[in-house]
């Protein structure tokens, strides 16, 4: 989960650089693709580890999927050159990292 | 005078401007992101034992004429030195790769373009500059280019850091968490930043700079500021990361992580100075590999040898440079992930340092070849202690790193 904390973290930083006008469209284009598909890879690896209880599993897999939804609006908002889209999405992605951040310290507890 | 005193403020110009490769950038950025300021004290230690080594690769060549090389090859023979040399021709084949890899990803960062189409244009103009360019036009080229690198240092000034926590990180600790990995990247610090190529470059320019006994004063600054201002940058970079990065609980698994770290300190400029930086340490540092591997290929099987000759008077050395360039960029072409890449040459690096370190300081003990100038007690312990060190943890650290996911 340190993967997809971080890849957030990144599409959330990349999104706030775009909306300054630090970093050109393409990097933040690119970069929200890459942490896109870097979740996929980790919700595959996560699919696979058998240690994890499956209702656990599923709700990891949920959240991943819905903060890869909002990175692809981003990246939708950002080929638009829509900023208040973007800064839309971009509240959805702190939520949706918070209550992963929350699931994960509750799994921890539980276990 | 003056051409000693020019020689010196190009040295420490060269060491500032050449110290950052990919290698250096990578491992510090991962080292910040990761453990904030725990890993200065590995960049400092790093920084001492590369002072002693290219110092002594300096003055071997001053005093004996010969570069490490070639001495090498004449003091144990053909049979034994087959060894280090095949293995430094790995690890630098690996790390050209790396170091195209770096500038394809300046250029992706740039343009929005993949990295793996920038590979082969990369290659072609480094090749092209090494095939066109005299040794002292190119290196100088590059290392002026490379002062921009400084730029990671001022960031740090203008980000104000906490500098007794900066302070704290000289000493060595442990972290609470992530053990395995915290020594996974000490280990990939001090082979970025002890890099062997780096030796048999230096010796090698010392020879085509036409180096006496006269210049080891001058050798011997260089080496000390030169090495030591340059790992400044290291630390620039590492500090950066760890205020930048740390806090937003960013690490970097790739570059496109890293490319932000200056944003909070010059905004836009901030993305555009970290991939010009990028791509000329990278370009700089191709360079000296590429050069370093056809120095050291020529000199095992006795070729004609100079980067200040043409093409047409040393064939084989510019052939061997050719196959070199081009086979680390087809690494890059074919998709292999330059970051990745760049930590484990690093890594590997350190496991290959004791092969090409051990017969280095025979050599430099040996009264035939240094006479009176031979090492010293400290210079001596201080090799072997670090070397011993990197091995070490490289044996322990990279199979944790691997099988611990």
């Amino acid at each position: 989960m340190k993967t997809v904390s971080s890849w957030t973290a990144t599409a959330q930083m990349a999104g706030e650089a775009w909306t300054k006008g630090f970093v050109p469209d393409a990097y933040a284009r690119r970069t929200l693709e890459t942490a896109r598909e870097n979740l996929r890879e980790t919700a595959e690896t996560l699919e696979q580890v058998k240690q994890i209880p499956a209702n656990q599993n599923l709700q990891a897999q949920t959240e991943i999927g819905n903060l890869r939804q909002t990175m692809n609006q981003m990246r939708a908002a950002i080929e638009s050159g829509n900023k208040s889209a973007l800064a839309q999405s971009l509240n959805q992605l702190i939520m949706q990292k918070q209550a992963l951040e929350m699931s994960v310290k509750s799994a921890d507890t539980e276990q | 005078m003056m051409k000693k005193i020019f020689a010196i403020t190009l040295g420490i110009v060269t060491g500032i401007g050449g110290f950052l490769d990919v290698g250096a950038i990578a491992t510090a950025a991962q080292a910040g992101a990761a453990f904030g300021y725990q890993l200065i004290w590995v960049i400092l230690l790093g920084t001492i034992c590369v002072i002693f080594l290219v110092e002594m690769s300096g003055r071997l060549a001053a005093v004996s004429q010969h570069t490490l090389a070639d001495a090498m090859r004449e003091r144990f023979g053909i049979n034994f030195y087959v060894v280090p040399f095949v293995a430094e021709l790995i690890v630098d084949t690996l790390a050209l790769a790396a170091e195209i890899g770096g500038v394809s990803i300046a250029l992706q960062l740039l343009t929005g373009i993949g990295f793996q189409w920038w590979a082969l244009p990369v290659a072609f103009a480094l090749w092209l500059m090494l095939w066109k360019g005299t040794f002292g036009i190119i290196e100088n080229a590059t290392s002026i280019f490379g002062l921009i690198t400084l730029c990671f240092v001022v960031a740090v000034f203008v980000m104000h850091p906490p500098w007794q926590e900066v302070a704290a990180g000289a000493l060595p600790g442990l972290p609470a968490r992530d053990k395995a990995h915290y020594w996974f990247i000490a280990v990939a610090i001090l082979g970025a930043l002890i890099s062997p190529y780096l030796f048999y470059f230096y010796s090698s320019g010392a020879i085509e700079d036409k180096w006496d006994k006269d210049y080891l004063g001058v050798n011997r600054v260089i080496a000390a500021l030169g090495m030591g201002f340059g790992s400044f940058v290291s630390l620039g970079v590492l500090i950066a990361a760890a205020l930048v990065l740390l806090p937003r609980g960013i690490q970097v698994d790739n570059y496109e992580q890293a490319a932000m770290m200056l944003t909070d300190a010059f905004g836009y400029w901030g993305f555009i100075l970290f991939a010009v930086s990028l791509g000329v340490a990278c370009f700089g540092a191709a360079f000296e590999v590429s050069l370093s591997q056809a120095y050291i290929t020529s000199q095992v099987f006795g070729w004609q040898w100079s980067e200040n000759e043409t093409p047409e008077a040393d064939a084989r050395f510019s052939i061997a440079y050719t196959i070199f360039i081009f086979s680390g960029a087809l690494l890059i072409v074919i998709g292999i992930d330059p970051l990745n890449l760049t930590i484990f040459t690093m890594a590997l690096t350190a496991v290959a340092l004791p092969l090409i370190a051990v017969p280095f300081l025979i050599l430099m003990n040996d009264e035939h070849y240094l006479g009176e100038h031979r090492n010293g007690f400290v210079g001596n312990a201080v090799v072997i202690f670090v070397i011993l060190l990197a091995f070490v943890l490289a044996i322990v650290a990279i199979p944790l790193e691997i099988f611990g996911g």
